[in-house]
C-alpha cells in the first residue's frame, strides 16, 4: 500500500531533479500510466507546462524523446510512416538492367508476370519505409517517450487513426501487415481544448488536468527554473501574478511567462518589485495591448496584497 | 472492496459521468496498484481514469467525497464493539452522556457503531441499493425495520417496562437505543438518495419533457428546459461537426495529377486532390413572439444558440408587429439572460403577420440568396389580419430553402384564423413541432441538409 505512496513521491523528486516540480496528481497520473501501460491525456491553458512534462519524463527515464506536433491536414504520410519514393524510383532505374536479365526467357505476357510474382514486394518492404515519429517511437529498442503535441488542431480522422496506435501499441500497414512495439512507449498527448475530442480517444487515456498552479507551487517552479531571483522577489513576484490571473483577462500569463518575468527582473538587477518596474516590464507578463491596459491602473493595488 | 468500486462508479454514473467498461477495468487496475489506504491518492488515481474532462472531474470530486464518506461506515463490520467499555461509547461524539446505567443492560451494550453495522447488515439485506425514488422511502424504511426485528424489540420494550426499577430502566435504556438507531436509519435512506441523485427521477422527467407539448409544461418544468436543450443541442452538434469533417477532405484529382508529373515521366511525385469548396450559408430564424408560441420561440432560440458550433451564421429576428433583429443581443448576454431581455423588450401582444413579414423583407432581402435557410417560427393564426404572404414568396423565390415551424399540432392547422395553408405556398416545407424530440428531429435533418 506504502509501495504505491513511496514510488510517487520518488518521481515527484526525479522529476525535480529535471528542473519540473510536479503537483501530487501529476505524478500519480504518471505512475500509473507505466504501471498500466496507458497514454495520458494532458490537458489545460497554455503554458502550465504540459509539453515539458514530457520533456522532464524523457530526460528522467533516460529514453529519446519523439515529438509529433499536430496540426490541421496531418496525415498518415506525415505522422506515421511514408514510403521512399524516390529510393523505389532509383532502384527501379539501376535494376532495369536485371529485370532484363530475369525476364528475357519469358515467351510471353503471362509468363512473365508470373516470374516478376515469385520475386515478393521488395519495392514494399521495411527497406523503403520511411518511419514519421508514431512509427520511430513504436520501432525504438529499448522504449521511448512519445509526445503527440495539440491534438486537439487535427483533423477527426487523424484521432481514429492514433485508436489503434494507443490501445494497442501496433500500426497496420497495409504492404505489409501489423507491426508491434518492441518496448511500449510512454505516450503523452497534450490538448488545449479548443475543441472536444472524441470519446474513443479519451477512453484509451488517462486523463490529466493541470491548472495553473497554487502560490505555493509556482514559487518553487520559479526558484527551481530561476534559482538566482531572491526569496522576497519571487514571493512579490507570484503573489502579483495570481493577483493578476483573478482579472479577466484575454491571455492569462502561465507558468512560463512568470519564469520570463522573473529572468527578465533579474536581468534589470531588480530585487523588489515597484510600480514603475512593473509597469516597463508588464509585456513581458501580458501578450496583449488591451490586457496590459486592463492591468495597469490595478498595479499599486495588486502590489499591496500579501502573499 | 471491488464491490464497492463498483457501487462507486455506478453511483457516478447516476451523476452524469459517462464511464465505460474499459474505463471500469483501468479503475480496478488503478485500485489494485495504489491501495485503499491512501485517500488522496486514490482520489488522484481514480480521477484520471474515471473523470476525463474539467467538469466530469469536479463532478467526480464531489461523488468522491460524498461516497466514501458513507462507504467508510460498512467497513465497521468488522470492527466489535466490547459492550463492557464505557469509554468506547463516551468517546463518540454522537453518544456522549448515554453512558450511565448501560452496565446493567443485559442483552443490547452496544454502541452507536455497532448499532450502525447492524443497521448497514439490515439494509445489505433489503438491498437498499436499488431504491430510486424518494417515494420508495416508506417501504425501504419498514423492511429495514422488519429486518432489524423492530416489532420483537418493541414488544420486549413495552414487556420490561412493567417490570421490575432494574427492568424499566432496561426498557429505557433499549428506547434510546431505538431512537438512536431510528435516526440512524433515517440518514441512511437521506444519504442513499443522493447517491443515486434521484437519477431515474430525472430521467424520466427528461423523457415526459421531450414528449410533452410545451404549452403543457408547467414552470417547474420549464426551469428545466435551458439544460436539457443544451443536452440535446451539443449531441447534435456533435453528430454534424463529425460530418464535415469527413466532407472536406477531397479525393485525387487525377488529371491535374498526371499533367503536373508530365515532367516526371508520369511519375505521381506531387500529388493534387480535389477540394470541395465549403459554401457558407446563412440562416435566419424568424420568430413568433405572441402570447401562443413564445415559449416555443424561445426554445429555437435557445437551440440554435448552443448550435452556434456547427451554425455559426445565424442571425435572429423575433416579432409581435415589426420583426427586429435580436442576434446583437446574443453576443452581448447570456442566452437566458437575452431571451429575458428580447421577451421583456419586444413581447407580449398580437401576432401581426403582415408588418412582420414586410419589415423582415426589408431586413434581410439584401442577404438573401440562394445559399440562405430561412426558419420561421409561428402559428399563422394572424387574427385575420394582412397575411405578408407576397413579402413571404419573394423570400421563398430567393432563398434556399424556407422552413415554417409551426408548434400547433397538425389537426388544428387550418382551423379558425390560422393561415398556414397559404403559407405552406410559399415555403419549401411546413412541419409541426409539438414537441421538444420532434423538434430535434427537425433540427437534424436541417443540419444534414445544409452542411
Amino acid at each position: 500500500m506504502n509501495t504505491a505512496r513511496q514510488a510517487i513521491d520518488e518521481l515527484i523528486s526525479q522529476l525535480a531533479e529535471q528542473g519540473y516540480i510536479a503537483s501530487e496528481q501529476i505524478a500519480t497520473t504518471l505512475h500509473l500510466a507505466r504501471a498500466l501501460q496507458r497514454p495520458i491525456l494532458i490537458e489545460g491553458p497554455p503554458g502550465v507546462g504540459k509539453t515539458e512534462l514530457a520533456n522532464a519524463s524523457a530526460a528522467m527515464l533516460e529514453l529519446p524523446l519523439f515529438r509529433l506536433q499536430c496540426y490541421e491536414g496531418l496525415d498518415e504520410s506525415k505522422a506515421l510512416y511514408d514510403w521512399k519514393y524516390s529510393k523505389q524510383l532509383l532502384y527501379v532505374q539501376v535494376l532495369k538492367e536485371q529485370l532484363q536479365g530475369i525476364l528475357g526467357g519469358a515467351n510471353d505476357l503471362s509468363a512473365a508476370v508470373e516470374r516478376l510474382h515469385n520475386f515478393d514486394d521488395i519495392f514494399y518492404s521495411e527497406r523503403f519505409l520511411e518511419p514519421r515519429p508514431l512509427l520511430s517511437a513504436l520501432q525504438s529498442d529499448d522504449g521511448a517517450v512519445l509526445l503527440i503535441d495539440e491534438i486537439d488542431k487535427a483533423d477527426y480522422e487523424f484521432e481514429s487513426l492514433l485508436l489503434e496506435i494507443l490501445a494497442d501499441f501496433a500500426v497496420t500497414l497495409p504492404e505489409i501487415g501489423t507491426l508491434r512495439a518492441k518496448h511500449k512507449p510512454l505516450v503523452l498527448l497534450t490538448s488545449n481544448n479548443t475543441r472536444d475530442l472524441s470519446d474513443a480517444l479519451k477512453r484509451r487515456c488517462l486523463h490529466l488536468y493541470i491548472p495553473f498552479p497554487e502560490a505555493e507551487l509556482e514559487s518553487r517552479i520559479v526558484q527551481s527554473r530561476v534559482p538566482d531571483v531572491a526569496d522576497s522577489l519571487r514571493q512579490q513576484l507570484v503573489t502579483f501574478v495570481h493577483g493578476v490571473r483573478q482579472l479577466d483577462l484575454k491571455k492569462q500569463p502561465a507558468i512560463s511567462e512568470t519564469i520570463d518575468w522573473a529572468r527578465s527582473l533579474l536581468l534589470l538587477h531588480a530585487d523588489n518589485l515597484s510600480a514603475a518596474l512593473v509597469d516597463d516590464s508588464l509585456n513581458v507578463l501580458l501578450k496583449y495591448e488591451e490586457d496590459i491596459n486592463i492591468v495597469r491602473p490595478e498595479i499599486t493595488r495588486l502590489l499591496s496584497q500579501r502573499y | 472492496m471491488e464491490a464497492t468500486l463498483l457501487q462507486f462508479i455506478r453511483h457516478l454514473r447516476h451523476a452524469g459521468v459517462g464511464i465505460s467498461t474499459a474505463e471500469t477495468l483501468d479503475a480496478m487496475q488503478v485500485a489494485v496498484s495504489l491501495g485503499y489506504g491512501d485517500r488522496q491518492l486514490l482520489h488522484d488515481g481514480l480521477a484520471s481514469c474515471l473523470a476525463k474532462s474539467e467538469e466530469q472531474r469536479q463532478l467526480f470530486s464531489r461523488c468522491f467525497a460524498q461516497f466514501f464518506d458513507l462507504a467508510e461506515t460498512p467497513n465497521d463490520t468488522t470492527h466489535t464493539v466490547d459492550p463492557e467499555a464505557p469509554q468506547d461509547r463516551s468517546a463518540d461524539g454522537e453518544t456522549a452522556g448515554e453512558g450511565e446505567g448501560q452496565g446493567q443492560g443485559g442483552g443490547g451494550g452496544m454502541g452507536s457503531d455497532a448499532l450502525r453495522a447492524e443497521l448497514m447488515r439490515a439494509a445489505g439485506e433489503v438491498d437498499l441499493a436499488a431504491m430510486q425514488y424518494p417515494t420508495q422511502r416508506g417501504i425501504y424504511r419498514r423492511r429495514i425495520l422488519d429486518a432489524l426485528n423492530d416489532s420483537g424489540r418493541r414488544e420486549r420494550i413495552a414487556q420490561l417496562a412493567g417490570g421490575s426499577p432494574t427492568e424499566q430502566q432496561q426498557s429505557r435504556w433499549l428506547e434510546r437505543e431505538r431512537e438512536t438507531q431510528l435516526a440512524q436509519l433515517g440518514e441512511l435512506l437521506d444519504r442513499q438518495l443522493l447517491l443515486n441523485n434521484n437519477a431515474a427521477t430525472r430521467e424520466f422527467q427528461e423523457t415526459l419533457m421531450r414528449d410533452s407539448q410545451l404549452s403543457a409544461l408547467d414552470t417547474y418544468y420549464r426551469d428545466r428546459l435551458p439544460p436539457l436543450i443544451r443536452k440535446l443541442a451539443k449531441k447534435l452538434a456533435a453528430k454534424h461537426r463529425q460530418r464535415y469533417r469527413r466532407a472536406k477532405r477531397g479525393r485525387l484529382d487525377l488529371g491535374k495529377t498526371l499533367r503536373r508529373n508530365i515532367a516526371l515521366g508520369g511519375v505521381p511525385f506531387h500529388r493534387y486532390w480535389k477540394s470541395t469548396r465549403r459554401e457558407k450559408s446563412e440562416i435566419f430564424v424568424l420568430c413568433d413572439l405572441s402570447g401562443s408560441v413564445s415559449s416555443w420561440s424561445q426554445v429555437l432560440m435557445l437551440f440554435m444558440q448552443a448550435l452556434a458550433d456547427v451554425l455559426p451564421n445565424t442571425r435572429s429576428f423575433v416579432f409581435c408587429g415589426e420583426s427586429v433583429e435580436v442576434s446583437e443581443l446574443f453576443r452581448q448576454h447570456d442566452a437566458d439572460e437575452a431571451l429575458a431581455i428580447i421577451q421583456q423588450r419586444h413581447g407580449m401582444g398580437n401576432s401581426d403577420y403582415g408588418r412582420a413579414l414586410n419589415s423582415f423583407r426589408q431586413l434581410v432581402e439584401e442577404r438573401v440568396n440562394r445559399r440562405s435557410t430561412i426558419i420561421i417560427l409561428g402559428d399563422g393564426r394572424g387574427n385575420g389580419g394582412d397575411t405578408g404572404i407576397a413579402a413571404l414568396r419573394e423570400l421563398y423565390h430567393r432563398a434556399r430553402l424556407v422552413l415554417w415551424f409551426n408548434p400547433e399540432s397538425q389537426s388544428r392547422w387550418n382551423t379558425g384564423d390560422s393561415e398556414i395553408r397559404r403559407y405552406q405556398t410559399a415555403c419549401h416545407y411546413v412541419a409541426e413541432c409539438g414537441s421538444l424530440r420532434k423538434l430535434e428531429r427537425l433540427l437534424d435533418e436541417l443540419l444534414t441538409l445544409i452542411r
